[in-house]
């Protein structure tokens, strides 16, 4: 059967010029790329967030009815039983639904991280005209906007519920100041700089580290291997822990619990600490990703 | 005339495998269709990935348009891959948007046009699409662009008659004169006609290059019944 029978379009595409390439008129659009990307996670990070966000909404009104309960209507100071039963499962969603709404973000920005690099989408992924670093930050930087907002979100509800609040159980509505504060000014500003680093390097260590643990999966052509050697590395971790508690116990790192100075130092020696181990989980990353990347 | 595809000693191992071994070639621009033929596990899916930047060559050097492969040579050449590569999630027309955002030389116009030839709904997501359409729909979207050099894998192997007709006619319809295209199979009965131009690969090596006329001259035998005397014992 002569294959030219068929009634197929005869459009002739014409490859764009030699010379736009060569004169790198193509160029411009590689600035844009990230923005793509990051276009693409946010349409898919976006569906979590908004079920996510409703559930904490509809969760935190709840609470906020269940806050300004007058106990006094119900002829005594203990809710009836099934009010009980009712305020404390919603109290225990809100708690989950606190916990999910900053956890769901983290845990579809893993998926996505595998499934869009190590599955078969990995062919189409990374034939795009995309180099590894910005398909990295892509993941990284949409996962850690997406868990930002979501602990934003969670906040919020936790002063509406505060608001809200006629018990003043929730005590929120001030911060007490350290009474440090007056002797030590610069130590207090210095400690909040350390802690805001501390925070950043979190999020952004909780990234780097699921990605380079990924990529480190796909090295074990059976999850048994894997896990045998996550087994290890708990335990490893657990001896190396057990070694600085024992120091800890000799007194010879007093000087970094016990004097102002030396808590600097040691919050700064576990900054050290995080950056060197968020600038080895990126390398593993673009590693794996640029030299070892094997497609099945 | 400039070369497409250069390779020099290209070795590829995967632990102590030898998928590749010391590869040196050349395809001339715009020489047509070329023909990526050898037996399963001869080597060219690994040729082909490296082509396309997926995997990294333990040694040699390749290029494509005279560029080492990186971002660069990804915007020139169209790949379609043995696996199914589209994204499950998303509908036809959220594809071709993929498509259409990250490949300059995407012609959207030429691609809704296929694709309503193939009438498939493009409000559909694509995961409720039949294999042979979810081929077709990668298929399209891959000759959909102004490409330099098309790589495509295996596009006639595991699918029906019809279906394979269907691909082939979408190939030769769609085929620019300024581009060139690499086709790997083992089905060479079905395609041998169309190629411009082959290349056997044997247990990593390239055993016959060459312009298919000259080759079938040269031979007094057809592409198809070469391979079987080259591969006999495989």
């Amino acid at each position: 059967m002569d294959l030219m029978e068929f009634d197929m379009p005869k459009t002739t595409p014409q490859p764009l010029p030699d010379s736009d390439y060569k004169e790198g008129k193509l160029r411009p659009v590689r600035g844009r790329v990230l923005k793509k990307l990051l276009k693409y996670e946010w349409k898919a990070m976006l569906p979590t967030l908004t079920i996510s966000g409703i559930v904490l909404l509809a969760l935190t009104l709840l609470m906020c009815i269940f806050v300004r309960v007058d106990l006094g209507a119900f002829g005594g100071e203990e809710y009836p039983a099934t009010i009980a039963v009712g305020v404390i499962l919603t109290i225990l969603l809100y708690v989950y639904a606190l916990i999910g709404v900053i956890v769901a973000p983290f845990i579809v920005a893993c998926r996505r991280y595998e499934k869009n690099f190590f599955k078969d989408e990995g062919y189409l992924t990374f034939s795009i005209p995309a180099s590894m670093e910005e398909h990295i930050l892509a993941k990284h930087l949409s996962g850690m906007i997406a868990v930002l907002l979501a602990m934003a979100a969670s906040l919020v509800s936790i002063v509406l519920l505060d608001t809200f609040s006629v018990t003043g159980d929730l005590d929120l509505g001030y911060i007490e100041l350290d009474p440090i504060v007056p002797q030590h000014p610069v130590s207090v500003i210095l400690g909040a700089i350390e802690d805001m680093i501390l925070f950043a390097e979190g999020l952004v260590g909780a990234f780097a580290v699921s990605g380079a643990l990924i990529c480190w999966g796909q090295k074990f052509k059976k999850k048994s291997q894997m896990f045998w050697r996550v087994f290890i590395a708990y335990f490893v971790f657990i001896a190396l822990e057990t070694v600085f508690t024992l120091i800890g116990e000799t007194g010879m790192t007093d000087f970094f619990y016990n004097t102002v100075a030396g808590e600097h130092v040691s919050t700064w020696l576990t900054i050290l600490l995080y950056a060197g181990v968020i600038a080895f989980c990126v390398w593993y990353e673009l590693r794996t990703l640029k030299k070892k990347l094997n497609l099945k | 005339m400039a070369n497409i595809v250069e390779c020099n000693g290209l070795t590829k191992y995967y632990d102590s495998t030898c998928a590749l071994n010391q590869v040196t070639l050349e395809i001339p621009e715009n020489i047509g269709i070329v023909g990526l033929l050898g037996p399963n596990g001869s080597g060219k899916t690994t040729l082909i990935k490296l082509l396309t930047g997926l995997l990294t060559p333990s040694s040699g050097e390749l290029k494509i348009a005279d560029k080492a492969i990186g971002v660069e040579t990804k915007a020139i050449v169209s790949y379609l891959s043995d696996a199914h590569s589209l994204n499950n999630d998303y509908t036809v027309m959220q594809q071709l948007e993929y498509f259409e955002d990250f490949f300059l030389d995407f012609d959207k116009t030429k691609a809704l046009q296929m694709i309503r030839e193939l009438g498939v709904d493009e409000t559909k997501k694509i995961k409720t699409l039949s294999k042979g359409t979810k081929e077709k729909l990668a298929l399209i979207l891959t000759l959909s662009r102004n490409a330099r050099l098309f790589i495509l894998d295996e596009p006639i192997a595991g699918v029906d008659p019809a279906a394979r007709d269907y691909i082939l006619q979408t190939i030769l319809s769609h085929k620019s004169e300024n581009s060139t295209m690499i086709i790997s199979t083992h089905l060479i009965s079905e395609i041998e006609q169309y190629f411009d131009y082959i290349l056997f690969l044997k247990e990593g090596r390239i055993v016959l290059q060459g312009e298919t006329n000259a080759i079938k001259e040269r031979e007094g035998k057809t592409i198809d019944e070469l391979f079987r005397e080259v591969f006999r014992w495989i």
